[in-house]
């Protein structure tokens, strides 16, 4: 491994142009309600397999830190958080802006997401590679038993009816069986004799089909709300005094913690670790009566934490191959297209594109705090575009990027069923995460259980051997049983409180 | 009930599916349990946890309605139908027609409908004129810069 090539993957001048390009279309996407990171990050995965890794790797870290960032803009100026990362943002942002101190809390919340997005990285540095090296001696079994754990540990600890979540689950693990069968390669599954089947389904396709266009249509029913005007006081860079900083610092440092363990759990992310941070500040405070009028701790709180999850979240998804929420499913898809093996292998086969990536979050941070300290007003800018151009340009987008697919407007055909099961899903409390992490996961699963049983001669010798593979199977068996004996005990206390 | 139907119908077609898994080919080497195997328990799973919601919908006191109706907005279904329309010709019509035609005729009717008029003549002429100049570049981008085949319609 050469460190040399690793810097140069970085720091090299087109390395850099494409996290800024991502870093500001994340921040974009992050800010504009309706719109998210994993939609940006769909719309480039058709592009991205024609581009060398590390520009690839740098654009989608870009997007990443970016986007989780982006949110705090509009839940400063208008109430309304950009992404579900910067919902407790909204509770003392928006009364600062009120207050006439739209600037400063901008500056605080662009400064947070530097710091947790800063400390995440390096516990990505420490924690990803040192994981990845314990993981190397993983077999098949090993690697079923993780895929399987995160798969359901996602499902269930996600928000939402763990039910809805496993149907939801199932259908994306269900889907990843059509085409040509692994191991074997004789059978062609379930592709009633369609050519283009064969292959089975793209997982762009599938996460612009039950992701991004749905939201798109979901949007298209308010298009006809005129935004409103904002106003922000005008700086030239919208960055902390040492002052503020040496306040803020505690928060900081514990948001950033709080969020960078958040991350690594699978199933949880920006969302509930920026509600986790505002919540255990306020604990903190000795003021705690202030927060939600326009506390300086109640932003610098949910944006260090929620910018944390980044790093938090890559560690299993690069020390391990497992994804734990829609962004790193969507991440660890694009890995797939640029022909690169995750998790373990990835040590191994690739060292240097580990590290890049490593790198690149790294870096990526310190892009998005130059370029958001100095992009603000235009950003609230962006607010005011209206939507009668965004969604139907953002259509064409999504159905060019699924034609250039595999050269065939079928992705389209087939994107368009998925829009109406994704936006009927989303509409009535189905979670569509599920689904996408079930796809990305489904194939790692099935493979290396049928390697597994080929190779020890059945699934009872492989429940039989003394391997982490089996304690995380039985885990993964065990944790849903508690976690709905868990929900049938909290009910029963509720109602037996209310009556 | 509606909730009830969308369920059903995937039962519906998860059991098709097991059918169908019976009739993979196996091959005589193959000691891991076969193409079938992984899909038919990935769909009793599913077919278990379509029938406990379909039974939890029916217990439940207070019924939810299901979300389906909010598609059929003025805007929103304009804009479906749009969309649906503009992926049924794109083969046919070819992707600089068919994507010109989509933006033009979708902002220019969301804009109308949102300001109630279509703006002065240097508006409209600037909005389409961009409009167009974005379908070049998009053609161009992906044609040209990607090589990727993108339908060429009647003119080809």
């Amino acid at each position: 491994m050469n460190w040399g090539t690793i810097f140069m993957n970085v720091f090299n001048p087109l390395s850099l142009v494409c996290m800024c390009i991502g870093v500001v279309m994340g921040t974009i996407f992050g800010c504009i309600p309706g719109l998210s990171t994993p939609i940006a990050l769909a719309l480039v995965l058709p592009m991205i397999f024609k581009m060398d890794t590390s520009l690839a790797i740098c654009l989608m870290m870009g997007i990443y830190c970016g986007g989780v960032s982006g949110g705090l803009v509009s839940a400063i100026m208008l109430k309304i958080p950009g992404s579900s990362a910067a919902v407790a943002t909204t509770f003392d942002g928006y009364p600062m802006a009120q207050k006439g101190e739209g600037a400063k809390a901008m500056s605080i919340g662009v400064f947070a997401s530097f710091v947790g997005g800063t400390f995440s990285s390096l516990m990505l540095m420490i924690f990803a590679t040192t994981l990845a090296k314990l993981a190397l001696g993983f077999g098949p079994w090993e690697y079923f038993g993780t895929a399987l754990m995160a798969l359901i540990l996602a499902t269930f600890l996600m928000k939402g009816d763990p039910l809805k979540g496993m149907i939801t689950m199932l259908i994306g693990v269900l889907m990843t069986t059509v085409g040509l069968s692994p191991i074997d390669g004789v059978a062609t599954r379930f592709s009633f004799g369609n050519v283009s089947l064969k292959n089975g389904f793209d997982m762009v396709a599938l996460v612009i089909g039950v992701f991004a266009m749905p939201e798109i249509v979901k949007n298209a029913g308010s298009i006809l709300k005129l935004k409103p005007e904002i106003k922000l006081e005008k700086k030239r860079f919208y960055t902390l005094p040492l002052k503020d900083i040496k306040e803020l610092a505690g928060t900081f440092i514990r948001g950033s913690i709080l969020g960078t363990i958040v991350g690594i759990l699978p199933g949880l992310g920006g969302g509930p670790a920026c509600l986790m941070g505002y919540a255990m500040e306020k604990r903190f405070s000795k003021n705690p009566d202030s927060f939600g009028t326009g506390n300086p701790h109640g932003i610098a709180a949910p944006e260090s934490a929620n910018n944390a999850t980044v790093g938090g979240a890559l560690i299993p998804m690069l020390a391990l191959g497992v994804p734990g929420d829609t962004n790193t499913s969507i991440i660890l898809g694009a890995f797939t297209l640029l022909g690169i093996s995750t998790g373990p292998i990835m040590l191994q086969n690739n060292p240097e594109v580990f590290r890049t990536t490593i790198l690149a979050v790294f870096v990526a941070n310190f892009v998005m705090f130059a370029l958001q300290s100095v992009s603000i007003p235009w950003l609230v800018k962006m607010l005011s575009v209206p939507n009668t151009y965004l969604l139907p340009i953002i259509t064409v987008f999504c159905v060019t990027g699924c034609i250039s697919l595999n050269n065939n407007v079928f992705e389209v055909y087939y994107m368009l069923v998925l829009v109406f099961i994704g936006y009927l899903f989303e509409n009535n409390g189905y979670p569509v995460a599920p689904l996408i992490i079930g796809f990305v996961l489904g194939g790692i699963i099935e493979t290396n259980l049928r390697r597994s049983i080929t190779y020890y001669g059945s699934f009872q010798s492989c429940l039989t051997r003394v391997s982490i593979g089996t304690l995380f199977f039985w885990i993964s068996i065990i944790a849903p049983v508690i976690f709905i004996a868990m929900k049938i005990w909290k009910n029963n206390y509720r109602r037996g409180k209310s009556e | 009930m509606g909730e009830i139907i969308f369920l059903a119908m995937f039962f519906v077609i998860s059991i098709y599916l097991y059918s169908l898994a019976g009739t993979f080919r196996v091959s005589k080497m193959d000691a891991s349990g076969g193409a079938a195997m992984f899909p038919r328990v990935v769909i009793v799973l599913l077919c278990v946890c379509l029938v406990i919601r379909i039974i939890q919908i029916i217990m439940q006191k207070e019924k939810k309605k299901f979300v389906w109706k909010e598609l059929l907005e003025p805007a929103r279904l304009f804009f479906v139908l749009c969309l649906v329309i503009y992926v049924v010709v794109l083969k046919t019509l070819g992707y600089i027609p068919a994507t010109g035609l989509f933006l033009l005729v979708v902002v220019n009717r969301l804009y109308y409908l949102q300001k109630r008029n279509h703006g002065g003549k240097q508006e409209i002429l600037i909005r389409n004129g961009l409009l167009i100049a974005f379908v070049i570049v998009m053609h161009f981008m992906f044609a040209g810069v990607l090589s990727v085949n993108l339908p060429k319609g009647f003119l080809a």
